[in-house]
């Protein structure tokens, strides 16, 4: 029953969770644009990633969020990544040049494809895991009213923003409830013989039928008496409506948003200064001549 | 005054086929009315119907002395609370204090009202420890209890229970009833309309109307319908523990007179 | 068939953060031909431990036998589950969930098809389990989704009976119901029961219990702490068993603090009460 496409909400009270949630959308697309920056050397750019994996860890570790959580995030994803292996590492690509082992069959595995492979897991992990720490301290109804307040001037064009950010909330709002009836349509189903994994094709297509029908029965049934429920206690999704809750910004949303944006500022300038000249960054670092091609000539030769 | 007046109410879903078949009744301030039938006997229809979920074909329907139209349909529901029979599908909120002031966003209160009523209202019924929790980790009777913070909150003169109570177990069960009869307590004019098959329930009530197949057969005290035995077999209804006890004892022509319950019987045969 | 449960433990969500056990070592026996009730408060583990009787659920450790079947920790030894569900019918709360099928009549013959009869053979078997329910030929060929509340539910318990269970068991079967719709059900399983299946009912319905049942199991916080009669737990339930008895029983428990003396263990109706009652009345005059 465990949530793992959405991260779950966890109830603590960090400074993480307490920023506010409009601020804390925008501060987290700006922590993930740096994601795409991809800098002209290699070593240089693994440890731009590195950076930005550290930062990322520090925020998880204040908002006292497990990692393990977040590394769960790349389970549901198995698919993609093994898709990603399959085309980076068995593709040919002219582009790949530095052999890593070369089988007899005539196949060589390239330093390259294994880089890019590496590289793009790591970039794919910090997106899903950056906007899992965004579902993670933030509450559900918190979140719709940042996006129907995002939403909002698209009013302007009969855009119909608060209607979607209520069906959000109650969509939200029943995941558990629908996620506990599947489980038991399953299970009655399974008492009558319904096997839902062993055997072909077929029989599996019919076991799902068996739990999808039952499913949305049952939540069309919800959703008419929900909505008489709603109907009942004034609900009028064209009318004014005060709010419970208020949002107003608070020191912590400075700091937040200054940190973030000096980490951004900070990134974007190597970025710039990266595509104009390309940063060495072992080169700055030793004050030694080297060459990157050195080391990778080194790299060859341990092999 | 008159909280409801029902005049010659019919109404069908299916053409032909009435669920509501001309009915009339008038519930006064302050009354507790049970309406007690099997399932299908109209008696859930009509509450939606009461609180215009639905229109009626004919015959009409006024409460509060304003006739049940469309241009009056929410100034009446502003001052009718309902709450319904399946705790999960009327849990709006993502947690207990959304849920407790979702009907007073929905009425425009102000924000400084709206954190007093829902403090006060989560109080009332209990849940005050339970603000922030989720719906998925409360009970059916944890749930319903909300359901019936969030329409006290709301000041209603008129209070539908539509079979409230049938989906929670016994405890919750208990739970809610007794809310029920301590609101009613303090706020004697508050009025309620109960829907349900529980005679027990029923019995506690001040006026019992017992519908079949969208007629009222009976109505009146809870002595006067419960002692009807012919109605009540003849409908297959229950009687309440006190009934069958009475008649049990007549057989040894004991009369048990007027007791009310468990307690004063016991303390009658103790005499 | 008998049931015989060794030291059940049962743990949701092992492996992670949030383990919670929900049945602490359960050990009892459930006789061939039983009428029996499985009670406690909502979270107690009853629909735990029943959904063991037919492997839906495999313990923690402990074992659980039914005749030859044998549904423990190891996964490889719990062969023959399908077998067992055969056996073992399992009747879930709100069964009217399970319905899928495009008409009544096809809906209740998924089960046996399930297990390999041929369309003739579960066409049999479904028109019997129809019959038994009380759900006419008029219904056969209409969709289960427009039935009543109360039809639905009986077709859906059909849709269980055409395995032909030895073992049915049930979870809160009258649960949202009308008396007639009570009634209807009660009668049904009263029925099979006196044709040879073994009845086990999960309920919080105590008049029900003490109406049909001959054993009860009571459960609290997944330990057992009863095992009896209804009318024995019923005149020794105590607080912390967190149950609610009979109004009977309630008003047997005052009247015996007053020093009736009215024997309890033989008591299930008012009438059989009111016999007593007046017996004592009786002899406390004379």
């Amino acid at each position: 029953m465990d949530n793992t496409i959405f991260g779950r909400y966890t109830n603590y009270d960090t400074p993480i969770h307490r920023i506010e949630p409009r601020v804390k959308i925008i501060l987290m697309i700006i922590l993930i644009v740096p994601v795409f920056f991809k800098f002209t050397n290699w070593y240089t750019n693994m440890i731009m990633v590195a950076i930005l994996l550290i930062f990322f860890f520090l925020i998880t570790a204040l908002s006292r969020t497990k990692i393990r959580t977040l590394l769960r995030s790349l389970s549901t994803m198995w698919f993609l990544i093994l898709f990603l292996l399959v085309v980076y590492l068995f593709v040919p690509n002219s582009s790949y040049h530095i052999v890593m082992v070369q089988f007899s069959g005539g196949y060589t595995l390239y330093w390259d494809s294994v880089y890019q492979c590496f590289y793009i897991i790591i970039r794919l992990f910090l997106i899903v895991a950056i906007a899992m720490m965004l579902t993670c301290t933030t509450k559900n109804t918190d979140l719709t009213y940042a996006f129907e307040w995002y939403m909002a001037p698209l009013k302007v064009v009969h855009f119909p923003s608060h209607a979607i950010a209520m069906t959000l909330s109650i969509a939200l709002r029943f995941i558990p409830t629908l996620l506990e009836e599947s489980s038991r349509i399953l299970k009655a189903q399974e008492s009558r013989g319904i096997d839902f994994s062993h055997g072909g094709f077929g029989r599996r297509f019919r076991a799902i039928i068996a739990l999808i029908i039952p499913l949305f029965n049952s939540a069309f049934s919800r959703s008419d008496e929900l909505a008489h429920a709603m109907e009942a206690r004034g609900y009028d999704p064209n009318a004014k409506r005060t709010r419970y809750r208020k949002y107003p910004l608070h020191s912590v949303d400075l700091y937040a948003t200054l940190i973030i944006l000096a980490f951004f500022g900070l990134f974007l300038a190597l970025y710039i200064i990266d595509r104009n000249n390309p940063i060495d960054i072992i080169n700055l670092l030793s004050g030694v001549e080297t060459n990157s091609i050195f080391i990778v000539e080194a790299v060859e030769e341990v092999l | 005054m008159d909280i409801l007046t029902i005049n010659n109410l019919v109404f069908s879903y299916e053409e032909n086929r009435p669920v509501i078949n001309n009915v009339s009744l008038t519930i006064k301030r302050g009354e507790f009315v049970s309406i007690v039938g099997h399932n299908g006997s109209g008696k859930s229809t009509l509450a939606q119907l009461i609180i215009g979920l639905y229109e009626a074909d004919s015959g009409s329907i006024s409460l509060f002395d304003m006739p049940l139209n469309h241009d009056n349909v929410s100034a009446i529901r502003s001052q009718v609370g309902i709450v319904f029979q399946n705790p999960d599908n009327q849990f709006v909120g993502s947690t207990v204090e959304d849920d407790i002031a979702f009907g007073l966003e929905n009425r425009n209160v102000s924000y400084e009202e709206m954190h007093r009523l829902v403090q006060d209202f989560s109080e009332k019924v209990g849940m005050k420890d339970y603000l922030t929790t989720e719906p998925s980790s409360l009970s059916g009777g944890q749930k319903q209890r909300v359901a019936l913070a969030g329409v006290l909150a709301m000041g209603p003169k008129l209070l539908i229970l539509d079979e409230a109570t049938s989906m929670l177990d016994p405890k919750g069960k208990r739970e809610i009833l007794e809310l029920i009869y301590k609101m009613k307590k303090e706020d004697p004019d508050l009025t309620i309309i109960s829907i349900t098959h529980d005679v027990e329930e029923a019995y506690n009530s001040d006026r019992v109307v017992v519908m079949d197949h969208g007629n009222f057969i009976l109505d009146g005290t809870p002595e006067e319908v419960f002692s009807n035995e012919s109605v009540i077999k003849q409908l297959k209804l229950d009687q309440p523990f006190i009934y069958k006890l009475k008649n049990e004892f007549k057989k040894y022509n004991i009369d048990l007179g007027d007791v009310k319950n468990v307690d004063e019987v016991v303390e009658k045969l103790c005499q | 068939m008998s049931i015989k449960v060794c030291d059940l433990h049962y743990s949701y969500g092992l492996k992670t953060p949030n383990v919670f056990e929900a049945l602490h070592g359960l050990n009892l026996e459930i006789s061939d031909h039983a009428f029996a009730a499985i009670v406690g408060e909502t979270g107690s583990g009853k629909t735990t431990l029943v959904q063991h009787f037919n492997g839906l659920a495999t313990p923690t450790s402990g074992t659980v036998y039914i005749d030859d079947f044998v549904v423990t920790s190891n996964k490889r030894k719990n062969k023959n589950l399908m077998q067992l569900r055969k056996k073992v019918g399992l009747v879930f709360q709100f069964p009217e969930y399970q319905l899928f099928e495009s008409t009544v009549e096809k809906d209740v013959m998924v089960g046996p098809k399930n297990f390999k009869a041929t369309d003739e053979e579960a066409k049999q078997v479904a028109h019997e389990a129809l019959a038994a329910v009380g759900i006419g030929e008029e219904f056969y060929q209409r969709s289960p989704f427009d039935l009543s509340g109360g039809e639905k539910r009986r077709v859906a318990i059909a849709g269980i009976l055409a395995l032909k269970p030895d073992i049915l068991v049930l979870d809160e079967p009258v649960a949202g119901l009308d008396p007639n719709g009570v009634n209807e059900i009660m009668s049904l399983l009263t029925r099979l029961y006196n044709g040879g299946t073994t009845i086990i009912l999960v309920t919080h319905n105590m008049d029900l219990v003490l109406e049909y049942c001959h054993d009860v199991y009571a459960l609290h916080q997944g330990n057992l702490i009863y095992t009896g009669t209804p009318e024995q737990l019923f005149s020794h339930v105590t607080d912390e068993m967190a149950l609610e008895i009979p109004t009977i029983y309630s008003m047997i428990n005052k009247l015996n603090d007053r020093g009736f003396n009215i024997e309890e263990g033989k008591i299930t109706n008012v009438s059989e009460l009111v016999s007593q009652i007046v017996e004592r009345l009786g002899e406390r005059n004379g």
